[in-house]
């Protein structure tokens, strides 16, 4: 692939249990606060209860819909859109003349809606749950298409873990080749029984608070959120009068062609999405300030990945957020992309949350403990998909 | 109300706006016409698809409905049993179509430096949701391990993926019913971008009992006198299930089908939209995109139409099937005679009641679906 | 019908080995080894159904790797526990 223009992020906005909004939730995050514990938004039928990162606080999201219309991935999105388009200098009504299209990352946002036909076949009786309407009540990208009256390119990403990861990066190549003024671009993913079900089936879920890269790791918490970032052309970035935030610089992409749930043991595809970022952006290892890894918590991901950065990018200070948001799925690629934003303007980054003991296997470095300086305007965030999808941002200040 | 589609906007095209040449180099069909692109060309040729009947659980007792359901047999010419041994009807739909599709494209055994996956579905995999929440509905602590990793959104392409032992870039995509144009709008950029020598694309949705039920819901006769509902159900409105994959490469002299010269997302009821002058239109018409019927108010006023939905039912991937149709038409150099019309209104839209020659405007395949969704992918000769 | 029988036709059954009869599985077959061609997922789809047939829970793969040796160590996992 040739090596691409860089493109403008105008504003960004996320919500997960560290916080409402990037600001509060990047307190929470040098703060060392974690919050995680039993589910509230669904009956867990296990005997004890595994802990999760869920939002407890009321958020209102949109003007649109009413409340009980919309499924909570999508007021996720709604909200964390609100904030990114405030946090861009731009309002609904100068989006509405422009061309917008909405890419966006989730797992759930397109489960939920057959829990309706279930329930429909369930119950008989019940009122008939048309296929379109619940798709449009359930899809991050529908709703957040008609929210903002978008009617450019849509296109809801599912590439499980690292679907935020990828429709960010797609979006960026929608305003390079001239589809688009702005992408509203990122991830949502709210908790949900099924994945949550799912992953303690899998025994990749920890009772006990998750433990990126820790010795003792015994598996993931899951979390909720979202995060979105606008994009935008050059010329509207013009036109908005406003400097952008940042600029995503490089995205890679590949699958491990390996196995349905194991990461690949030699780790080639995350090596390969890292070079083809890399080399995207015209990105030398040595600008990385530091990189926000995938750190699910998981005995083989925090291992290979450990492994695949002490090769490619020894020296560079890592961490995963991952314990303080749990694993937000869909979104953790959009979250973790909108935390390094953070983190290389604050010229900072927290201590890696869950990390206490050093793992042999996982040297000779490993993610930071306390919070540390960081000095550069570059980052690298990084996602490992159940199924083998590795999606790789770089982002810039 | 007639609305004229106008401003040309959204539309991936080369640098300077001149079309695309994106080569459609191999197709693989399935579904309740068969197996492969000669047996759709058999199902167009005679205007139908042999019908089944699939038994739905009513207030009434079983069901029998009709269906077009996909069968998945011929794999076991591509992959050994024990590789699909954990793989259900859905993801062995994904495989049979992709390998269909390589075949087609005399490249099964090619190993190209790096080929992009992309898979769209409407649905998902909703057997295996189905039976999640049911098994979750009475409260069970755990669900099977294999179901929910077969559940996931991607756990087609990364199936695909793994058999064919391609590390390229993958993607799942679930717009409902543009999902189609989502994925073609995706392959496009990958090639343009040279981000990918080739690009495997295309789509799969799988018949569940809770769809069979809606439908039963939907078109079920409370008249005692008529013994069987599917009398009174239009052409459009069968059920239907498969796959329709196809390799794209961006060597377009090279493809007996055509190319991909457009695709175009947007929103129609914003009116932003142009209409692909002097093409012939393939509707993707269903009994399952709920808002009135608006292809007779957006498109220009005897505009040649045609629609193909009872050969492989309503399935929100079903535009794939229509630009599989719309290649075969450049292959074959005619058009193929249309279903009836359903709802698009035959007295205002110029629906092809007969074979006829291809002409030079190519054909452009449209969903006008829920929600004020457009995509529309254009198929023309190199 | 036996622990070690029934743990035979779970297996034939739930992970789909199709053309394998019960008589073929030995009781002190590698579950894991070449024969079967047995994963990973396939070793936490065996905990589930363990859970779901006889009640008996596999907390971690710590504890079950030893118990999912083969069908021996299994019902005697089983056994031990009910």
């Amino acid at each position: 692939m040739d090596p691409v223009t860089p493109v403008a992020i105008a504003g960004i906005g996320c919500i997960c249990s560290a916080g409402l909004t990037l600001k509060d939730s990047m307190k929470s995050l040098y703060r060392g606060d974690r919050r995680p514990a039993p589910p509230v938004c669904f009956p867990s039928s296990h005997p004890y209860a595994f802990p999760v990162f869920e939002i407890r606080e009321d958020f209102s999201a949109s003007l649109i819909w009413q409340e009980k219309d919309v499924f909570r991935t999508c007021r996720l999105a709604v909200k964390a859109a609100l904030e990114a388009i405030d946090n861009a200098g731009l309002d609904r009504e100068f989006l509405k003349k422009k061309r917008v299209g909405v890419c966006i990352g989730t797992n759930v946002g397109c489960c939920v809606n057959n829990e309706a036909f279930y329930l429909n076949h369930r119950e008989r009786d019940g009122l008939l749950a048309l296929p379109a309407s619940r798709f449009l009540m359930s899809n991050p990208t529908s709703v957040m298409a008609a929210e903002f009256c978008a009617d450019g390119p849509l296109q809801t990403v599912v590439n499980a873990c690292s679907a935020g990861s990828d429709a960010i990066g797609l979006a960026a190549s929608w305003i390079r080749t001239g589809l688009c003024d702005v992408v509203i671009a990122g991830g949502a993913d709210e908790l949900y029984q099924v994945t949550y079900t799912g992953f303690k089936s899998l025994l990749i879920y920890d009772e006990a608070p998750c433990k990126p890269f820790d010795a003792g790791r015994k598996g993931l918490n899951l979390g909720e959120g979202a995060a979105i970032f606008i994009l935008t052309s050059e010329d509207i970035r013009k036109e908005s009068g406003k400097n952008p935030r940042g600029f995503l610089w490089g995205y890679g992409s590949t699958t491990d062609a390996h196995h349905p749930t194991n990461t690949r043991p030699d780790g080639l595809g995350l090596k390969m999405a890292i070079q083809e970022a890399l080399g995207a952006g015209g990105i030398h290892p040595g600008d990385i300030a530091f990189v926000n890894a995938h750190g699910t918590g998981t005995r083989d991901n925090d291992l290979i990945e450990c492994r695949v950065l002490n090769e490619i990018l020894p020296g560079v200070p890592f961490l995963s957020t991952k314990g303080y948001t749990g694993h937000t799925l869909g979104a953790s690629g959009a979250i973790e992309a909108a935390f390094s934003i953070a983190c290389l303007e604050e010229g900072r980054i927290p201590g890696s949350a869950g990390f206490t003991t050093p793992d042999p296997e996982l040297g000779p470095a490993w993610p930071v403990r306390e919070n540390c300086p960081v000095s550069g305007r570059i980052a690298l965030s990084q996602t490992l998909a159940f199924g083998g999808n590795n999606a790789v941002l770089i982002v810039g200040i | 109300m007639y609305k004229q589609i106008s401003n040309q906007k959204h539309q991936i095209s080369s640098g300077s706006g001149d079309p695309l040449k994106i080569g459609i180099k191999g197709i693989g069909v399935l579904g309740g016409f068969g197996c492969g692109i000669a047996e759709l060309e058999r199902a167009l040729l005679c205007g139908s698809s042999p019908q089944c009947t699939v038994a739905v659980n009513t207030l009434e007792g079983s069901l029998d409905v009709p269906a077009l359901i996909a069968r998945t047999d011929r794999l076991s010419e591509f992959v050994d049993k024990g590789a699909l041994r954990r793989l259900d009807h859905y993801i062995r739909m994904a495989l049979l179509g992709s390998y269909l599709a390589l075949e087609d494209a005399g490249m099964i055994d090619a190993k190209l430096r790096r080929m992009g996956i992309i898979v769209a579905t409407g649905y998902g995999s909703t057997c295996n949701m189905m039976d999640i929440q049911q098994a979750l509905n009475n409260d069970a602590p755990l669900i099977s391990p294999t179901r929910f990793a077969n559940s996931v959104h991607n756990a087609a392409a990364t199936h695909i993926s793994i058999l064919l032992d391609e590390m390229g870039p993958s993607l799942s995509v679930n717009d409902y019913d543009v999902s189609i144009p989502s994925a073609f709008l995706c392959a496009c950029q990958w090639l343009r971008e040279k981000r990918v020598e080739a690009v495997l694309v295309g789509g799969v949705d799988e018949y569940c009992r809770a769809l069979g039920y809606n439908w039963y819901r939907r078109y079920h006769s409370e008249d005692p006198e008529k013994n069987n509902p599917a009398d009174s159900v239009p052409e459009h409105a069968v059920m239907g299930e498969g796959a329709c994959f196809f390799v794209l490469t961006p060597e377009a002299d090279a493809s007996p089908y055509g190319c991909i010269e457009a695709v175009r997302m947007g929103n129609y009821t914003r009116g932003r939209i142009d209409a692909a002058k002097d093409a012939v239109y393939f509707l993707s018409v269903d009994a399952y995109s709920e808002f009135g019927d608006p292809y007779a108010v957006y498109l220009p006023k005897e505009t040649k139409v045609a629609s193909y939905t009872h050969l492989y039912g309503g399935i929100p991937i079903g535009m794939g099937f229509d630009i599989a149709i719309a290649a075969l038409s450049h292959k074959v150099g005619k058009i193929y005679v249309s279903d009836e019309g359903g709802r698009y209104h035959s007295d205002r839209l110029n629906v092809i009641r007969n074979e006829e020659p291809l002409g030079t405007g190519g054909i452009c395949c449209l969903k006008l679906g829920a929600g004020g969704t457009l995509g529309s992918v254009q198929v023309g000769r190199f | 019908m036996a622990i070690k029988e029934k743990l035979k036709h779970i297996f034939i059954e739930t992970l789909n080995l199709e053309g394998v009869t019960p008589e073929q599985i030995k009781d002190d077959d590698l579950l894991f080894g070449d024969k079967f061609g047995l994963d990973s997922i396939d070793a936490v789809e065996i905990v589930f159904q363990v859970e779901q047939h006889f009640g008996v829970k596999i907390r971690d793969m710590k504890e079950g790797r030893p118990a999912l040796q083969s069908v021996n160590t299994l019902a005697a996992f089983i056994e031990a526990r009910q």
